[in-house]
């Protein structure tokens, strides 16, 4: 990286600025400090457009995080003083059952949901892409529909149809002499509920996006492997899937990502409970900031959170390039 | 909010400079006191049958002070705790003034989120039942007022106790509520009372633990949950009748919770006097005559027959900009007998003014109870309510600890002992006590 | 056979998921116009005796007017000044070749996989000790206001715009700002688009965020009220909420319905051009 950056430097591309102006690098020879600057200078635009995000990116995420870890090293109720506790808050947590339960929680969810939704979207987006459907558009549009909800009005009129005694499925459910399932009261079953909230509300989204991958598959392929002999549903596992794997790739890790930084959906739907089932990571340290009130604790948790999430995206990477058959 | 509170910074210096006078060093001098041109815009969070009996008395408190304007914020307990600690934290956005219960008062008192008003409840230290004291003072100073205890009792449905032939004046021990409650289910089919397994809250658990001097911890702070015998009794006393099929299962204070009350698929609620308030107001409204209450059966021979739940105060904020109004508020809605009396003949939220118990009132039959004689009977009970180690500055963390061990237990995966260990565990590590 | 059997197959399975997908905004609007009691008693699909008292509350004791246009111009303020830092940052990274160039881009890329609930808690004690921030708008639209996910999306539009067209503008003698303002951002209008209702949406549906930062009622946006709706004596307010709910999805049902093309682009371009 360091060496592409210097062959840079040495040899700046002509296409900067658009035009090039061979004659400067003529002029007699410039000082380390001097060459820096008109460095700088010429290519001060594209780095002026850029800074922006730098900048904010620097005060809003790299400062917190750095800022974080000194927070975690501390005994903080929000007020008063800090009280400089080491790494006493990264033991604590080390066996901490509630913060690890969470994480866990995070894991059963995923195994929950995805499979199933990915499944899902990847089944419809073939259909919709088929040309079987009128009014694609139509159906497209209706499935897409709970992503723009807030998941704060969903997940109250969740609760409201999932309720025990009162709720609009368990009703139904009656009428189908099925007895009433504990949908929010039940270690599983609130976990199940928590799944169907975040299939109804992001299969839309996965669909599109599988639909918008199957695009690209060139329908020749498909064509040349029925022509074959290839079954349809053949045709679809052995062409059609295989092609579509970055895309796939691409939708379960934002599932990964979005699983584990769920928290709106648990906190509104099931609360967390009953006892803790759904209780995310992200709940377990907005509890440990503004429930329990301990900052240098719920620093310390965001950063073991983040380790995590950081070990989880490079093992789905290796994991994903190893048994990559393009490879 | 921000702006709102600047624009009457400006408007009310008066009342700034005299507090800053007064200060929470204030030494020896008189504490400044409210007057009648007093001005100001007092936010008051609470939830609603709490701001709905302060209100009551709002007619003669305007009135007194004709310049001072009053917004209420109601919300549920849960949301106004929350939001009490997101202000507290984010430090803007807490109101003037906030109810809140006995069990999460120390927290605020001990991060030092609420104004120290020592100079102005001092003279009512003496005047008020003196275990509300406990959670609102920090090394003597004083951080809030007193308002309503929460004495227990067993609410009962008379009809249900007579369809059953139990005479709840036999029921002395909690073995014998157990015994009533085989004979209630068996001939009425209702259950003795609620308590939800995967939704458990834990409050009649704390309930039974103070009405035995015990609790999470020992007056030293010290765990003891998994120490104290008397703690697992009291769990599996609870869980025999979850076993025997005795309890019903419903979340608390909600809908199925409130309906299975008044349709009477429960026996008893075992709850503080303020629980009144909910059943004439809009669990059962009609059900005038047909609940009861009796005194708590005992654990032993000679025991305890009081217990505690809930309870509130007062609390001005160290964030407000007009204390002294807020306290003339305060003041006004609480250190008076006829406020205190003018709430609780409406409402059955419980003074705490001693004096108020004097009043010929408490000596009548509350015609919502059959004309028994319930008044006298929460006040004896008020009178007698044991110290125990519930309600502390980490009451919010121990209970939320220990609930969902309680649930484990009531769905049959883990013991009562398990259940105990586990909370008590998890509550010395949180909170760092031994 | 098979191909005449897979027609009603699929015809049948998407209208039953659409109608699964349906349901809870039909069960939302139809509770929105039950009292209270018919909520949790009812069976009853439509309202029995439907009733606008849920929106009479909802704007009078709520005040869900100024909290819509709350959430209204937090969005709107968020979308543009994100999109047009997006435009710029995505242009430089098109167009422009500069040194550390391959290395600001891959650190931008890594920035997205960073979930907000790790900076969540630093965040917060700076915007509350350092900047001031609690109960204003800001916290909402500054530290998001430069998106690495919008400057990736916004680059590979700019991919799109011929050098030619750009060089000529140099030629002519323009500015490089005003290359960008005259030329870049008109030929990427659609881009803009399906960014902007990206932002919009995600700003308007925010909770997290939000519930910390605001609490006084008059600066709460639509899902931070929803959470603190007030109900009859000892329950939540489902069906004030219900009301709210309704009227949290409408006016992103109303973008969604004429933008939805536009949002599909915006959402797919990432996952196949990526």
């Amino acid at each position: 990286m360091l060496g592409e950056l210097r062959r840079r430097i040495r040899h700046p591309p002509d296409k900067a600025g658009g035009v090039a102006r061979p004659i400067e690098r003529e002029q007699r020879p410039m000082s380390v400090r001097q060459r820096w600057r008109w460095i700088l200078w010429r290519h001060r635009w594209p780095l002026i457009f850029v800074s922006p995000f730098f900048v904010l990116f620097a005060i809003f995420n790299v400062y917190p995080i750095i800022f974080s870890f000194w927070l975690s090293l501390h005994d903080w109720a929000g007020l008063g003083p800090m009280q400089f506790v080491g790494l006493a808050n990264y033991a604590e947590l080390s066996h901490d059952s509630i913060f690890w339960n969470s994480m866990l929680n995070a894991a059963f969810l995923f195994f929950i949901y995805v499979p199933v939704m990915t499944f899902l979207a990847v089944v419809l987006a073939a259909v919709l892409n088929s040309g079987f459907l009128k009014l694609q558009g139509l159906w497209r549009a209706l499935i897409f529909l709970p992503n723009i909800t807030s998941m704060v009005a969903a997940g109250y009129t969740f609760r409201l149809i999932l309720d025990k005694d009162s709720g609009a499925l368990n009703h139904a459910l009656a009428l189908l002499h099925i007895s009433a399932v504990p949908w929010l009261d039940d270690v599983w079953w609130a976990r199940i509920s928590l799944g169907l909230l975040m299939i109804w509300a992001w299969l839309g989204y996965n669909t599109v996006i599988m639909l918008a991958g199957l695009q690209t598959i060139p329908k020749e392929l498909v064509e040349a492997a029925k022509v074959d002999g290839a079954t349809a549903i053949q045709a679809f596992r052995q062409i059609t899937v295989p092609l579509l794997r970055p895309v796939i790739v691409f939708s379960v890790t934002l599932s990964i990502i979005g699983t584990f930084s769920m928290f709106t959906e648990p906190y509104i739907l099931t609360r967390g409970g009953p006892i803790r089932a759904t209780e995310t990571p992200v709940i377990e340290i907005f509890n440990s900031t503004f429930t329990d009130i301990r900052f240098g604790y719920a620093a310390a948790e965001s950063y073991i959170y983040f380790a995590i999430i950081v070990v989880i995206t490079l093992l789905q990477f290796w994991t994903v390039s190893r048994s990559d058959p393009a490879r | 909010m921000i702006q709102r509170l600047g624009i009457l910074g400006l408007a009310l210096p008066s009342a700034a400079a005299l507090l800053e006078a007064c200060g929470p060093g204030g030494a020896t001098q008189q504490a400044t006191q409210p007057t009648k041109d007093l001005t100001g815009d007092l936010t008051i969070w609470g939830w609603g049958a709490s701001l709905d009996a302060l209100k009551l008395v709002d007619a003669d408190f305007s009135a007194a002070y004709p310049k001072i304007t009053l917004k209420y914020v109601v919300r549920p307990p849960a949301d106004t705790y929350r939001n009490i600690q997101l202000a507290i934290t984010a430090g803007a956005g807490a109101p003037d003034i906030s109810v809140i219960e006995d069990s999460h008062i120390s927290q605020y008192v001990q991060l030092g989120a609420l104004a120290d008003i020592t100079d102005w409840v001092k003279p009512y230290v003496p005047k008020i039942v003196t275990y509300k004291w406990t959670w609102i003072s920090k090394s003597n100073r004083y951080y809030a007022m007193p308002w309503d205890p929460g004495p227990v009792a067993v609410f009962y449905r008379r009809d249900i106790f007579q369809k059953a032939g139990v005479d709840p004046a036999s029921i002395q021990t909690w073995e014998d509520f157990y015994q009533a409650a085989t004979t209630i289910k068996q001939k009425t089919g209702s259950f003795m009372w609620q308590q939800a397994k995967a939704r458990n809250d834990g409050r009649l658990f704390e309930t039974l633990l103070w009405q035995q001097g015990t609790g999470y911890i020992d007056p030293k702070g010290n765990v003891i949950l998994d120490k104290d015998p008397k703690v697992q009794q009291t769990l599996e006393f609870i869980g025999r009748f979850w076993k025997d099929n005795l309890a019903a299962d419903q979340e608390p204070w909600t809908d199925p919770w409130y309906k299975s009350q008044s349709n009477g698929s429960a026996a008893t609620v075992i709850d503080a006097v303020w629980m009144g308030t909910f059943f004439k107001s809009f669990i059962a409204p009609k059900a005038a005559g047909s609940w009861g209450v009796f005194m708590l059966p005992v654990w032993q021979a000679g025991g305890s027959r009081a217990s505690n739940d809930g309870g509130s105060v007062l609390g001005i904020f160290e964030q407000s900009s007009q204390k002294l109004a807020a306290w003339a508020y305060v003041q006004f809605h609480l250190g008076r007998d006829q406020s205190q009396l003018q709430i609780y003949q409406k409402t059955d939220i419980f003074p705490s003014l001693k004096s108020s118990f004097q009043d010929p009132f408490f000596q009548e039959g509350d015609p919502y109870f059959g004309d028994q004689k319930v008044r006298s009977m929460f006040a004896d009970i008020a009178a007698k309510i044991p110290d125990a180690g519930i309600y502390s500055k980490d009451y919010q963390q121990m209970s939320s600890l220990t609930t969902p061990e309680i649930q484990k237990y009531a769905l049959g995966k883990q013991s009562a002992q398990q259940a105990l260990a586990n909370a008590a565990g998890l509550i010395r590590e949180r909170t760092h006590r031994s | 056979m098979r191909r005449a059997a897979a027609k009603p197959i699929a015809y049948v399975s998407v209208i039953g998921l659409s109608a699964v997908m349906a349901f809870p905004f039909v069960w939302m609007l139809s509770s929105s116009f039950k009292p209270f009691s018919e909520i949790f008693a009812g069976t009853s699909f439509l309202p029995e005796q439907p009733t606008i008292a849920n929106y009479v509350s909802l704007f009078q004791q709520s005040n869900a007017l100024l909290k819509l246009w709350n959430s209204f111009y937090i969005a709107t303020a968020a979308t543009l000044i994100s999109v047009l830092l997006c435009a710029l940052g995505g242009y430089a990274f098109a167009k422009f070749r500069f040194p550390g160039r391959a290395l600001m881009f891959s650190l931008m890329l890594a920035s997205m996989a960073l979930p907000f609930a790790v900076v969540m808690v630093p965040l917060f004690v700076m915007m509350r000790n350092v900047f001031h921030w609690i109960d204003t708008p800001w916290p909402l639209i500054v530290p998001g206001a430069a998106n690495a996910f919008g400057i990736f999306f916004m680059r590979q539009y700019m991919l799109s715009v011929p050098d030619e067209m750009l060089d000529a503008a140099r030629v002519d003698g323009a500015t490089e700002f005003g290359i960008f303002w005259r030329i870049v951002l008109p030929t990427t209008v659609p881009g803009l688009v399906s960014l902007s209702i990206i932002f919009f949406m995600s700003s308007w549906n925010n909770f997290l965020w939000p519930l910390t930062i605001l609490h006084s009622d008059a600066v709460q946006t639509v899902p931070v009220m929803l959470n603190s709706l007030q109900g009859p004596p000892g329950r939540t307010a489902f069906d004030v909420l219900m009301a709210g709910s309704v009227v949290s999805v409408l006016p992103m049902l109303v973008v969604f319905l004429l933008l939805q093309r536009r949002l599909v682009a915006g959402i797919t371009s990432g996952a196949v051009k990526g």
